[in-house]
């Protein structure tokens, strides 16, 4: 079998094809899980938008950067950077 | 009021009139799906009652009801690569919906230029989707091991104070992790240009979290490439080859298609 049939022979994934088919914008609200022929299991969950699944998801993560911890972490550094109170307490 | 026009997709007049048209199901399951020929291009429509689906009706089901959705978005998935497997076609969104067949006419008729283009384009060519994942764990650790800037870092950080050591040796953590996506960027971009070389025309597309692809590793490339029939074997063939050599470094590919060309005919 050529790889081209092998690979045409294959499930896809719903997701996948709401993905290509959906048009931006359309969310899906509920919890699920998307089940095909058993094979892929995707679990989305309340905030996830499918065709905007990216954006959204993206949106997310860069909230999540402005509040996570690394983040107050570079800020103390900085802070005590500013406040040269490394050298204080090395020597 | 009266009948809606559900669209599945545009093909060129000539090709319809070669070929006639498989017999299908409509998108309700019960009545089937016929062709109107608008000039040179041939729409592929089923009727739809309007009361069952008004646009609000349709977004609540979309909205609220999964397994309708997952019914019919596999209608028309099936639909339209079924037909895709006969003609050259211009793909609809899920739902494309016209009010009678006037305004499809119309619709259809203000974009002939665009459709005559997006046939020439996609005439005798496929589109292919290739995802790859990566495994930042394996990834990391060959940047410990291999990256000299990190490597001199460690060096000079074991020679400091115990305190300040804390605290250096978190910035290096973050120096790793930056130098980790960029080596994760480089990698999935050299491949994807590469395999553009195979293609017509390769887009990107975003990455999908794992709360979205349910994997432990992370997708670093998601990628569409519109390639001739002729030349899809060693396409895949070079994925393929990819998949081999970079596994061990933690590397996955998945490839799916061929699609109906939804990425590269811009019809609306």
């Amino acid at each position: 079998m050529s790889l081209r049939e092998s690979i045409e022979n294959k499930d896809v994934a719903l997701i996948d094809i709401l993905d290509v088919i959906l048009d931006k914008g359309v969310a899906i609200k509920a919890d699920l899980v998307i089940s095909i022929a058993g094979v892929d299991l995707v679990y989305l969950d309340l905030r996830v938008l499918i065709a905007s699944v990216e954006s959204l998801v993206q949106a997310q993560h860069g909230n999540d950067q402005a509040v996570s911890s690394v983040n107050f972490d570079q800020q103390r550094e900085e802070l005590l950077d500013a406040t040269g109170q490394f050298s204080k307490w090395e020597n | 009021m009266g009948d809606l026009i559900y669209l599945y997709g545009l093909i060129p007049t000539n090709e319809a009139t070669n070929q006639s048209l498989p017999t299908f199901k409509g998108f309700d399951g019960s009545g089937g799906i016929y062709t109107i020929p608008i000039e040179k291009s041939t729409a592929i429509v089923c009727k739809l009652d309007s009361e069952k689906y008004s646009e609000e009706r349709i977004k609540d089901k979309v909205s609220n009801d999964m397994e309708w959705l997952q019914e019919k978005a596999f209608h028309h998935h099936e639909t339209v690569k079924k037909l895709a497997r006969k003609f050259t076609i211009i793909p609809l969104k899920f739902c494309t919906l016209y009010k009678n067949q006037d305004s499809l006419r119309k619709a259809v008729h203000a974009k002939e230029p665009k459709i005559e283009s997006a046939f020439s384009l996609l005439a005798g060519n496929e589109e292919w989707n290739v995802k790859m994942y990566c495994d930042d764990h394996v990834v990391k650790e060959q940047i410990k091991k291999n990256n000299p800037a990190i490597e001199a870092k460690r060096a000079e950080i074991s020679q400091l104070p115990k305190g300040r050591q804390f605290f250096e040796k978190k910035k290096l953590d973050k120096l790793i992790e930056s130098e980790l996506e960029e080596e994760i960027n480089r990698i999935s971009e050299n491949v994807h240009l590469h395999l553009k070389e195979f293609v017509i025309q390769g887009n990107v597309k975003r990455n999908w979290s794992k709360n979205v692809t349910g994997k432990k590793e992370n997708m670093t490339w998601n990628g569409v490439y519109l390639i001739s029939e002729t030349a899809v074997e060693s396409f895949l063939e070079q994925v393929q080859q990819y998949e081999i050599q970079m596994q061990e470094m933690g590397w996955k590919f998945e490839v799916s298609g061929p699609w109906p060309a939804y990425h590269f005919s811009s019809y609306s």
